[in-house]
C-alpha cells in the first residue's frame, strides 16, 4: 500500500491538490483500490469530490465516548465488535475510489485511547487499499492521531505568501525534530504561482525541501469552487490538472 | 460461575415461526457426522481455527452478496438450551434465496443459531454469542456486528469457491462443535426472504437481550480482558472513560487474532 499525506497552511490549496491528484490517478486507470481520507476537520474534500458525508470518524468517536460513559462491562465487549461495523459504515465506497472523513471532535478532553482504538480499526481497513491519499490540516496531529503514523510521501503545499512558506518550514521542522510523522519523501508544492519563473525553486530552497512542482493560478479551480462543482470534473487540460500530472511524475507516485 | 439462563421458550417460538412458513423453508443436512468428516469439511471450505484467522475486508467492488446492510433489516440470535429434544442436530433451515442465486443482491438477513448444551456445561455467554460471527475464519466472508445487527459481505471469489448457506451453516455448526465441547447439538436458520420475515424475530431478539443481559453480569475471564474497574482518578475526570476504552482495545486486539 502506498500512502500520501498532504499538509500546509489553511487555504494553501491542499484539498484542491488532493482532488486533482485523485482525478489524474483515476484518469490514468491506475490499477488498484484508492482510499481518500479527509483528515481536515473542516471537511472540504467531500464537496470537492462531489460527495456528501453521512458518518465521520468524529461521529463514531462521540458515540464510543457516550457508550463508554454509560458504562458496564457488557458495553465494552459490544463496542469492541462495533468499531469495525461503524468504520465500515462510515466508508463511502464509490466506483473509482473509497472515502473516509475524519470530521470534527465535539467532546472536550483528550481521550487519546479513543484515537488509538479508531486508528487500530482504520489501519486494518487501510491494508486493503493500494493507495491512500490523506488531505490533512496544517498540523499533522489529526493524521497522526486518527489515521496513520507514517506515510510514503508527505507533500507540503504553500502559496507564494510569506505565511504559507513559514508554515511549510514549520511542518518540515515538526516532522524532522518531533517525529510526529514518518515519511520516506517530503516535498514542497507551490500553489497559485502567477508568472514569475523560479519562484517555486526559491521557496523550496527557503523552506529546505525538494520542489515537487508548481501549480499555476487556475481560473477553472476558482470557478468550480465558487459554483460548488466537484474538482474531479475539471477539464483534462486545465492548467492545475496538467501541473499535478507533472508533480505526480516527479514524486514517482503515478 | 453463575448458572446459565436458557432460552427454551424463545427456541420454541423461533421454530414455530419457521414451521409457520411451511414448504417455503428449505431444510438441509450438514455433510458430516464423524470427527474426520468435520475436519475434512473444514479443510474443504477453508474454515480457520479460532484465533488463527486473518482480518477480512471485502470491499463493495468485490462483493457478490451483501446481507443485513445497515439500511436493511438484520437480526442475529444465539439461543441455547439444556433440553436436547428441542434441537435438530446438524440441520440448516433456509427461507429465501441462497447465496449462489443472489449474485449482486443486497438482502435483509436473519441468522439464528440454536444450541443444545450438555447438562452442567458452564460457559461465558459472551463467547457463545461471539462465535456466531465466524470473524476472520472463512475466506471471502466479512462480518461486521452491532448488538442485534449483523452485516455480511460475501466476495465474488468466495461464491465461485462454492460458499452458500449450506457451507456457511456447516461452518457455524463445525465452529460451535470445535470451540465448545459442551455443545451437544447445533441447528442453524437463515432468512433472506424479506424484511417482514426477518422482523418476525424481533420480539424474540428483544426478550433474549434482556435475559442475556442478566447472563452477562458474569465475570469474563482470561488474559486480563477486563481490569479492575475500581480506579483512582488523578487529575483527569475522564480517566475511567479512557481506561474503559483501553480495555476495548485489548478486547479488539485479542479478537483480531481469532
Amino acid at each position: 500500500m502506498k500512502s500520501i499525506a498532504v499538509s500546509g497552511k489553511g487555504g494553501a490549496g491542499k484539498t484542491a491538490l488532493t482532488a486533482m491528484m485523485t482525478k489524474v490517478i483515476i484518469g490514468k486507470g491506475t490499477p488498484g483500490k484508492i482510499l481518500l481520507v479527509d483528515a481536515d476537520p473542516a471537511g472540504g474534500l467531500a464537496p470537492a469530490l462531489g460527495l456528501s458525508v453521512e458518518i465521520t470518524i468524529g461521529n463514531i468517536r462521540e458515540e464510543i465516548i457516550r457508550s463508554v460513559r454509560k458504562g458496564g462491562r457488557k458495553t465494552k465487549a459490544q463496542i469492541a465488535g462495533a468499531v469495525d461495523y461503524k468504520i465500515m459504515e462510515a466508508l463511502a465506497e464509490l466506483e473509482s475510489f473509497s472515502f473516509l472523513a475524519v470530521g470534527r471532535t465535539e467532546t472536550d478532553g483528550c481521550f487519546c485511547p479513543v484515537n488509538d482504538l479508531l486508528r487500530d480499526a482504520i489501519e486494518i481497513l487501510l491494508k486493503d487499499f493500494d493507495l491512500v491519499i490523506i488531505d490533512g490540516e496544517a498540523g499533522l496531529e489529526q493524521i497522526n492521531r486518527k489515521v496513520m503514523r507514517s506515510v510514503d510521501s508527505l507533500i507540503i503545499v504553500t502559496d507564494p505568501s510569506h505565511r504559507g512558506k513559514r508554515t511549510a518550514a514549520g511542518i518540515k521542522d515538526i516532522v524532522e525534530t518531533q517525529r510526529l510523522m514518518k515519511s520516506d519523501q517530503m516535498a514542497l508544492v507551490m500553489n497559485r504561482i502567477k508568472g514569475a519563473v523560479g519562484l517555486g525553486e526559491e521557496a523550496a530552497r527557503e523552506v529546505g525541501l525538494k520542489l515537487a512542482g508548481c501549480i499555476p493560478e487556475d481560473e477553472n479551480i476558482t470557478r468550480y469552487d465558487s459554483m460548488g462543482k466537484p474538482l474531479l470534473e475539471l477539464p483534462e487540460d486545465s492548467p492545475g490538472v496538467v501541473a499535478v500530472q507533472g508533480i505526480l511524475e516527479n514524486l514517482r507516485i503515478n | 460461575m453463575t448458572e446459565l439462563a436458557v432460552f427454551d421458550k424463545q427456541i420454541r417460538r423461533a421454530k414455530a415461526i419457521l414451521e409457520g412458513w411451511g414448504g417455503a423453508v428449505e431444510h438441509l443436512q450438514v455433510p458430516f457426522t464423524t470427527r474426520e468428516e468435520i475436519e475434512s469439511f473444514k479443510r474443504r471450505v477453508g474454515l480457520a481455527q479460532r484465533k488463527e484467522g486473518k482480518p477480512t475486508i471485502v470491499m463493495a467492488e468485490d462483493t457478490a452478496v451483501e446481507l443485513g446492510h445497515p439500511r436493511d433489516t438484520s437480526i442475529n440470535l444465539v439461543l441455547w438450551t439444556f433440553n436436547p429434544e428441542l434441537i435438530e442436530d446438524r440441520t440448516i433451515h433456509l427461507y429465501g434465496p441462497d447465496l449462489d442465486k443472489t449474485n449482486g443482491a443486497r438482502l435483509p438477513y436473519a441468522q439464528i443459531i440454536l444450541l443444545a448444551l450438555k447438562k452442567g456445561f458452564s460457559v461465558d455467554p459472551f463467547s457463545l454469542e461471539s462465535a456466531q460471527f465466524l470473524s476472520n475464519r472463512l475466506p471471502g466472508y466479512m462480518v461486521r456486528m452491532l448488538p442485534g445487527r449483523l452485516w455480511v459481505r460475501v466476495s465474488r471469489q468466495a461464491l465461485l469457491d462454492g460458499l452458500n448457506f449450506s457451507v456457511l451453516g456447516g461452518a457455524l455448526i463445525a465452529a460451535y462443535y470445535d470451540d465448545f465441547p459442551g455443545v451437544e447439538k447445533a441447528e442453524v436458520a437463515f432468512v433472506t426472504a424479506g424484511n417482514d420475515m426477518v422482523k418476525e424475530f424481533v420480539s424474540i431478539a428483544a426478550e433474549t437481550k434482556i435475559i442475556a443481559g442478566n447472563n452477562k453480569k458474569l465475570t469474563l475471564v482470561g488474559d486480563g480482558e477486563y481490569e479492575c474497574e475500581d480506579l483512582n482518578c488523578d487529575d483527569c475526570g475522564e480517566r475511567e472513560v479512557c481506561d474503559d476504552i483501553r480495555d476495548i482495545i485489548i478486547l479488539r486486539r485479542k479478537g483480531k487474532k481469532e
